[in-house]
């Protein structure tokens, strides 16, 4: 997945008191690392939800991507949306263009929340029919007991025209 | 008009059915999901707006006269909140409830509004009035709607009756504005009171947008400061924005007016303001 952008948002309210935040290159370096694990973690869950034989369609890459209290929301609606379940098994699947923005909450060297807003778009082989699937939206990630989880999620599926024709059909955009 | 009235069902029926489908042809599927907060049920917080911080006012802003005082009650269950607005002239064990910031500092300003309200106050966070700018200017300003015109040129603030967008600027004259308003120091508190409820529902109108939240809640974070803990900031503002505008109930606090010295103040009558909070009678 390709990172377009990261932005920086110190919490440091130094401004406060006259001074300006702490924007220091181990800083830089620190958020940029934050954003590329973040990245890395959701590209993880997008191959092995739409990729990987043994995992996708299964609700299995969900326990590396969200919380406990995120999974805990999860209703058959969700499912379908974060894993395909319910629907046609997938036989085959590849990923094509993805690219991801992140926003990186820090204070200090102390990483607190992790944006990543992302388009995603998957070339499958379901129920014998060739589909083209994009998967975009919103992920916070957040720190929970020592591991970095999703834990605000605002994400949307959709279903595309077949393959050659890259634009969304008219109902859902 | 019958007949109409059938036709137009109808019609809506047809423009419903057919959305319905284009949206299946399109195979949209939306997640949303925002955990619910997991710490205590009651979560009090004193909100403070100090008259020090620079540039306008050099000095630590922990140590300046608190110009604004609000006790925010959230239940995290049932979500739902109320404001309390204190007055800053109030008159609270032998003296105004202001000076206690620049004396106690912010926790003594809270332990000495625990012991008046009975309650106990879990967070505390406070700004300067360049804070209070900034943080209004972030959110794009704030709406507020006004009964009647406000003038007055000590705070600078000139407002005509009607609903409008306040910038940061605008929004710290209303919010400082006492001179021009019958009521005073209540009538101030009150106001600022509903400037904390506008702006609660300019956060919440960035609950599905994630990375203008982020950035916003960078901004508040850098404009405040606080004894949340900084890794608690977004599980804070996750349970803000699930609470919705209606349920925040406004409680700008009343009294009498009188002396001490030569100073006015506030004899404060609480009514049932706290005991109801106590009682976990909170938001509407």
């Amino acid at each position: 997945m390709q990172i377009t952008r990261v932005s920086d948002v110190p919490q440091a309210n130094s401004v406060l008191r006259g001074n300006e935040p702490q924007s220091g290159g181990r800083i830089k370096r620190a958020v940029r690392k934050a954003a590329r694990r973040e990245v890395s973690r959701l590209q993880r869950y997008l191959n092995a939800t739409f990729v990987e034989p043994r995992t996708r369609g299964t609700r299995a890459p969900l326990r590396a991507l969200l919380s406990a209290r995120a999974r805990r929301l999860l209703g058959p609606r969700d499912l379908r949306a974060l894993t395909l379940r319910g629907g046609p098994p997938i036989q085959g699947g590849r990923r094509t263009r993805a690219r991801a923005r992140v926003v990186v909450l820090h204070a200090g060297l102390r990483m607190t929340a992790v944006t990543v807003t992302y388009n995603a778009g998957f070339s499958l082989l379901r129920g014998g029919a060739p589909q083209r699937l994009r998967q975009q939206g919103s992920m916070v990630f957040l720190p929970r007991a020592g591991r970095w989880r999703a834990d605000h999620v605002a994400v949307r599926l959709f279903r595309q025209r077949q393959p050659g024709n890259d634009r969304r059909d008219k109902g859902s955009s | 008009m019958k007949r109409v009235l059938v036709l137009l069902g109808v019609m809506l029926l047809l423009a419903a059915a057919l959305g319905a489908g284009l949206a299946t042809a399109g195979g949209l599927r939306r997640v949303s999901l925002r955990p619910d907060w997991n710490g205590q049920r009651r979560l009090v917080v004193l909100l403070i707006g100090s008259d020090l911080g620079p540039p306008a006012r050099p000095g630590n802003l922990l140590r300046g006269r608190a110009d604004a005082i609000h006790i925010v009650a959230v239940d995290a269950k049932r979500k739902r909140a109320t404001i309390v607005d204190i007055p800053r002239d109030s008159y609270i064990f032998g003296s105004k409830v202001n000076a206690y910031l620049s004396t106690r500092g912010p926790d003594g300003l809270a332990r000495v509004l625990e012991d008046y309200s009975g309650l106990e106050i879990d967070y505390w966070a406070a700004t300067s009035f360049a804070g209070l700018r900034r943080m209004v200017d972030a959110m794009d300003g704030v709406p507020i709607s006004l009964p009647r015109s406000m003038y007055d040129a000590g705070s600078g603030a000139d407002f005509s009756t009607g609903r409008q967008r306040l910038n940061g600027e605008e929004a710290l004259s209303f919010s400082r504005n006492r001179k021009g308003l019958v009521d005073g120091d209540f009538g101030r508190t009150r106001n600022q009171g509903r400037l904390l409820r506008a702006a609660h529902g300019r956060l919440r109108d960035h609950r599905w947008d994630l990375p203008a939240l982020t950035r916003l809640l960078g901004t508040l974070s850098r404009n405040t400061e606080t004894n949340i803990p900084a890794r608690k900031l977004f599980e804070f503002a996750q349970l803000g924005v699930s609470i919705k505008r209606s349920d925040v109930r406004h409680v700008p606090l009343s009294g009498g007016v009188g002396m001490v010295g030569l100073e006015s103040v506030v004899y404060l009558n609480p009514g049932g303001a706290f005991a109801d909070i106590r009682a976990g009678r909170i938001g509407r």
